[in-house]
């Protein structure tokens, strides 16, 4: 009796019917097979025999037990309505259809789970990549009228800004900063590097922000002193938002500076500030106001004065600006090229293009999903045709029908936009800690509501339109074509090709960024084998900054470094100790320009140098080999030493080709500086591993010692320098700040930032691409496989064997391949040069990522025809005739 | 071929007169109708079920879970007025059928 009823529920399942309903059926049906049973072994037949028979009745034709009778049972019977068959679908109705469309699908776990991955996929990529590209690009800057702030695309001397108030009348307000400032913060605890800015008071006026505490003086009369300002999260995690905060004086740079006010949450412009040190312009320093650059000007617009009105005006004061200089005489073009841009278009400009596309690739990847469920539920459909024309003919009505395929469709997108929002969570975490660190606005990366919305809305949509599609198609069979056809599809030769079309594009853009993403790969792991010119990778590193308040004597600076390179050096375990004013990677960069005795001629036109000022161990301690003369010595920093330089590699082969480099002169002729050269070594690279080195001239630093300056350390791990790092500062001065502790080799790592973001953005896209087109495959042969069942059953009984069968769909999936990889690599070839300035070590053409390529986009094709190919192997002569 | 498309279309016929008499459950009905028709007419439990049900639904027939002692319950067809109705209508149909094929056929004077 169990037996029968375990055959005959499997035959019901997803009949839809309720579970009470289906009990009594399949009673109902077990008894009737167990007197047949009991009837015939009576009768004498043998065990297995009557087995049979009583199964047999099991049987019925085309149509499926669970079919047949849920088209019936209880349908008018006043406790039990069947799913859907209450007026406008109640809530049982629902439920009834949900658990009529979860055992449907249940029953086609291939179909449903390309269905789930494609969509969850495809939900999942526009939803991350839109939190990435919406706030990044389409998020207006959190400024009132932002379209009217603007700033110039060069940075500015501060008399320029002077000029620019004094003459410049289409500006409301404007200010003038200097971004990437870091302040060494002491007292209320240990000392820290904060990153933020120096600006003109202006600066908060101008983008229109005000205070959450305390207040900001809008005009500073001249002489007013510096006033500190504090982001939220620096109030916060520094002063435990004590509002008592303000009004007092905090400890700068070693010099007590007034808090006037605490900026509200979110506020962190320019890039990501935590400070503000806001001071006037002190028209009275001459030297102040001409002798440095580096500042950035950002200005509101007149509401009735046009960007081009402005830019005109500044680019007038070109002479005044030149004449005003003390310093200086600038070119006599000087400015007059000067741009004024939007200050969105200045945060966001680089990234731009690139979130663009990356927009554009994701909705075509979605589009594409879309075009997959698509087919795939036209696949679906088709197979079921014979079916719904048999339940119509037992007097389903098509409302009913269309109801069910909408709701199976539903509960497909429902689950797969649950799914696609849990994909873009992971995917944004990881994104997140893959952007460089410096972009703009990547702070506000997250998915919020509004993405969320986003997902939902798509999910909706994508539902309706795929859900209604095959329904109305369900609808319009004709019940006489479809049981004579056995529901093979006629005219349906457009739609065919357009899904054929849509996989060989599919293909192909799998290809195109399956390549990208390999050729940047092999970029990556070629700039990781660069040699950068440094032995000692594994050094660490870190950054100290000597307020500039106690230490405005070098004097004073040059005993703190003497004293931290003898505590460090003397510790057990450490090989070698060096301070330096600059190192290779660690994102500081020093220029400028040198006379080089009997070689440079024009002196408005001077070769520019990187500066690296050094302690005497430095060459040592990093691994720089020393190729000629003699590294620096203590006494060379020396009041009254003999002024002396080591050059690299790459200046003494530019200066002096063929001639011995040692003796020769060089130096900042306004400086009335004669260096003389005492040493060669060898040439590092700085910032850019796919560059070249460029001309380095070292300075003793004792000559001139910086307040701020990394300290390298040879010996110690990480973990344990960190610690030795701090203490050994804190001995000597705790006002002294560390930070930046790393090593060298993730330096040069943390450079390739960028690429490395480009490459899992690229390959993440090919992995997707790959996998939709390898579902496209699926989706387009398993319609095929459907739609030429009795042909493929025909050729059967005609001599084919079941592997001819599964030759012919799998040649068929291979042919649509093929033609995608052809578009793909000529695609790949075409745009080879876009990519070539991106690559490092590899060449576009790149034949092993291109072989790689195919084979991976062959094996993905050969994966996905299986499925339907094997199905197709075993088409049944008999079904020909059957049907 | 013939056959099949007929016996689909009279199975309701059968099984309503078969409930004439008396209430019957299915795998009696089964057994009548292979029994009656000579071992002609044979029907599956996957469609005798089906068949059952439809004519439920349209209040043509009524079932009920009948117990007897010392068996297992089992569900019972009985004929509703609007069956005994529709029996009729059918059976007149039918014989109106059957005499039109026979005239035309010829059947009647072979």
């Amino acid at each position: 009796m169990h037996e029968w009823r375990e055959e005959i529920e499997r035959r019901m399942a997803g009949s839809g019917l309720p579970a009470s309903e289906e009990a009594e059926v399949v009673e109902e049906l077990a008894q009737h097979l167990e007197d047949r049973y009991e009837e015939l072994m009576a009768r004498g037949a043998g065990e297995p025999e009557a087995r049979a028979a009583a199964l047999a009745e099991l049987e019925s034709g085309a149509e499926t037990l669970a079919s047949a009778v849920s088209g019936v049972r209880g349908v008018g019977s006043p406790t039990q309505p069947p799913p859907g068959a209450t007026a406008a679908g109640g809530i049982s109705g629902l439920v009834g259809d949900v658990r009529y469309a979860v055992r449907s699908l249940r029953r086609s776990p291939g179909y449903a789970a390309a269905v789930l991955v494609t969509l969850a996929l495809g939900i999942g990529a526009a939803s991350a990549v839109h939190a990435v590209v919406h706030p990044l690009l389409l998020r207006p800057l959190p400024f009132p009228d932002p379209e009217r702030l603007v700033t110039l695309d060069v940075a500015l001397i501060p008399g320029e800004y002077g000029l620019i108030r004094e003459h410049v009348t289409s500006f409301d307000i404007a200010a003038l900063y200097r971004p990437g400032a870091a302040f060494g913060l002491s007292g209320d605890g240990e000392a820290e590097r904060v990153v933020g800015a120096e600006t003109t008071p202006e600066l908060f006026s101008t983008v229109g922000v005000g205070p959450v505490a305390g207040a900001l003086p809008d005009a500073v009369e001249a002489g007013a002193g510096e006033m500190a300002v504090l982001s939220y999260g620096l109030w916060q995690r520094r002063f435990g938002g004590d509002p008592g905060v303000v009004g007092r004086a905090i400890t700068l740079e070693g010099r007590p500076v007034p808090v006037v006010a605490v900026m509200p949450p979110g506020f962190s412009y320019p890039g990501r500030s935590e400070l503000w040190l806001a001071a006037p312009l002190d028209r009275a320093n001459a030297a102040g106001l001409w002798g440095t650059g580096g500042y950035r000007i950002v200005a509101r617009l007149r509401p009735d004065a046009p960007a081009a009105r402005a830019e005109a005006e500044i680019r007038a004061l070109s002479s005044a600006m030149s004449d005003a200089n003390p310093f200086w005489t600038p070119r006599a073009d000087y400015r007059s090229d000067v741009r004024m841009i939007s200050l969105t278009e200045a945060t966001v400009g680089e990234v731009r293009r690139a979130l663009w596309l990356l927009g554009a690739a994701v909705s075509l990847l979605l589009l594409i999903a879309c075009g997959n469920v698509g087919n795939l539920i036209l696949a679906r459909g088709l197979g079921r045709v014979r079916e719904l024309a048999v339940r119509t003919a037992l007097g389903a009505d098509r409302g009913r029908i269309v109801r069910q395929l909408l709701t199976e469709t539903m509960v497909l997108v429902t689950a797969g936009g649950v799914l696609g929002i849990a994909l873009a969570l992971l995917a944004v975490r990881s994104i997140r800690g893959i952007l460089p660190p410096d972009l703009p606005r990547s702070g506000e990366v997250g998915l919020d509501i509004g993405v969320l919305a986003l997902a939902v809305v798509v999910t909706l949509v994508t539902g309706v339109l795929l859900g209604v599609l095959p329904a109305r198609r369900a609808t319009r069979f004709d019940l006489h074509h479809s049981l004579r056809d056995g529901g093979r599809a006629t005219g349906d030769r457009s739609g065919r090709r357009l899904s054929s079309g849509l996989v060989v594009g599919q293909v192909a853009l799998a290809v195109v960024l399956a390549t990208g993403a390999g050729l940047v790969g092999r970029s990556l792991l070629s700039l990781h084998r660069v040699d950068t010119g440094i032995d000692r990778m594994e050094v660490v590193t870190a950054r100290i900054d000597l307020p500039a308040a106690h230490y405005a004597q070098a004097a004073r600076r040059n005993a703190f470094h003497d004293e931290l390179v003898a505590r460090l050096a003397a510790l057990p375990g450490i090989h070698s100790v060096a301070t330096t004013s600059q190192l290779p990677f660690s994102g500081h960069l020093q220029i400028g320009a040198m006379a080089v005795e009997h070689v440079t001629t024009d002196p408005n036109n001077l070769p520019v140098f990187i500066y690296r000022r050094v302690t005497p161990g430095f060459f040592e301690a990093v691994g720089i080999p020393l190729r000629q003369g003699r590294p620096f010595s203590s006494a060379d920093g020396e009041p009254g030493a003999l002024p002396v330089a080591i050059v690299d590699e790459t200046a003494a082969r530019e200066f002096w080709p063929g001639e011995d480099p040692i003796g020769k002169r060089l130096g900042r002729p306004w400086m009335n500086e004669q260096l003389v050269v005492v040493g060669v070594v060898g040439s590092v690279l700085d910032g850019n591993l796919a560059g070249e080195p460029e001309r380095t001239v070292y300075m003793p630093l004792a000559v001139d010692p910086p307040h701020n300056a990394f300290v390298v350390l040879s010996g110690a791990g990480t973990g344990g320098a960190a610690a030795l790092l701090r203490s050994v500062v804190r001995q000597i001065d705790p006002s002294v700040p560390v930070s930046e502790i790393a090593t060298v080799r993730s330096l040069v790592g943390g450079s390739l930032g960028g690429q490395r973001l480009s490459a899992a953005l690229l390959a993440s896209f090919g992995l997707l691409a790959l996998i939709l087109a390898a579902i496209g495959i699926y989706g387009v042969l398993a319609y095929a496989v459907a739609q030429r069942g009795r042909e493929l059953a025909l050729r059967r009984a005609l001599g084919a064997t079941g592997g001819d069968l599964v030759g012919i769909v799998l040649g068929h999936g291979l042919r649509l391949t093929a033609a995608g990889l052809f578009l793909g690599l000529g695609a790949t070839v075409a745009f080879g040069r876009v990519l070539a300035g991106m690559l490092h070590g590899v060449e576009p053409r790149d034949p092993a990522t291109l072989a790689l390529v195919t084979a991976t986009v062959l094996a993905a094709a050969i994966l996905a025809a299986t499925l339907p190919a094997l199905r197709a192997g075993r088409a049944e002569p008999m079904q020909a005739m059957r049907e | 071929m013939l056959a099949t498309e007929l016996k689909k279309g009279t199975t309701p016929l059968l099984v309503l007169s078969l409930l004439e008499a008396t209430p019957r459950h299915g795998y009696e009905l089964s057994k009548l109708i292979t029994s009656r028709s000579g071992g002609v007419v044979q029907i599956h439990a996957a469609s005798l079920y089906p068949l059952l049900y439809s004519l439920e639904q349209k209040k043509w027939v009524r079932g009920r879970w009948v117990e007897k002692s010392g068996q297992r319950r089992r569900r019972y067809y009985e004929l509703t007025p609007a069956g005994a109705r529709q029996l009729e209508v059918q059976r007149r149909s039918w014989a109106e059928f059957a005499r039109a094929v026979s005239h035309v056929a010829g059947v009647a004077h072979a």
